[in-house]
């Protein structure tokens, strides 16, 4: 188990475009290069899952909307071509461009919040100074 | 071309053959249900194939299953060939 950030759209109606918005980010672009790109669970993953496994048909159609980066798993690897501090910061900006193309929520007990991972000013930047923190009961998948 | 078929024909031979060997599964330790969105599938080929050093590994099926608390990705193998 690590330290993640879990994070939602507000709207489940807005979670392909939430997938797109990310996958337009530059700074997402170069995180997905390296694997550690900022996801979500959308449409485009239950279609694959329906070839693949019934469990991960019923996964994806839970969780669909949601989502979990973590940051845990970035200090144990080496040669990534990004440095973790970095990282977070580029974590950070993705969130901050999210928000405002999409209403997101964060999961206000995610162990990424803890303050030994990310600033505090970070954490506020992610969830808009809190305002976009939400409690545990509204998420499926949390880690 | 003869030589070829021939070839060809052994693979599927070796492939048909693999129906019946022993399933091979396994849970891939270390990764999570998120870490398969964000390297995609073919990733995870040579991850599985270090358990399984002495197949190549043509095709398998990933599925979620809960290890304690966590879900883990499972791997069952369903076409190899036989690495001579």
């Amino acid at each position: 188990m690590g330290s993640h950030i879990s994070y939602k759209v507000a709207d489940i109606k807005e979670v392909d475009k939430a997938w797109e918005v990310l996958q337009s980010i530059e700074e997402n672009r170069r995180l997905i290069v390296i694997g550690k790109g900022v996801d979500i669970i959308n449409s485009r993953d239950l279609d694959w899952a329906k070839d693949e496994s019934a469990s991960m048909v019923e996964y994806f159609t839970t969780n669909m909307g949601e989502g979990q980066f973590r940051v845990s798993g970035c200090v144990i690897e080496e040669g990534l071509g990004v440095e973790f501090e970095e990282m977070l910061e580029l974590v950070t900006v993705i969130f901050e461009k999210l928000n405002q193309e999409v209403e997101m929520r964060y999961l206000y007990g995610s162990c990424a919040f803890d303050g030994y991972w990310f600033s505090l000013s970070q954490i506020d930047r992610i969830t808009d100074d809190g305002a976009l923190f939400e409690s545990i009961g509204s998420f499926k998948c949390v880690a | 071309m003869d030589s070829f078929i021939s070839s060809q024909l052994s693979n599927m031979e070796l492939v048909m053959s693999s129906s019946k060997k022993e399933l091979l599964v396994t849970v891939i330790e270390g990764y999570e249900p998120f870490d398969l969105l964000r390297l995609s599938k073919d990733a995870f080929f040579d991850v599985v194939k270090q358990d399984f050093p002495n197949i190549e590994i043509i095709d398998m099926k990933l599925s979620f299953e809960m290890k304690g608390e966590e879900v883990v990705i499972r791997a069952e193998i369903v076409e190899y060939k036989e690495e001579v």
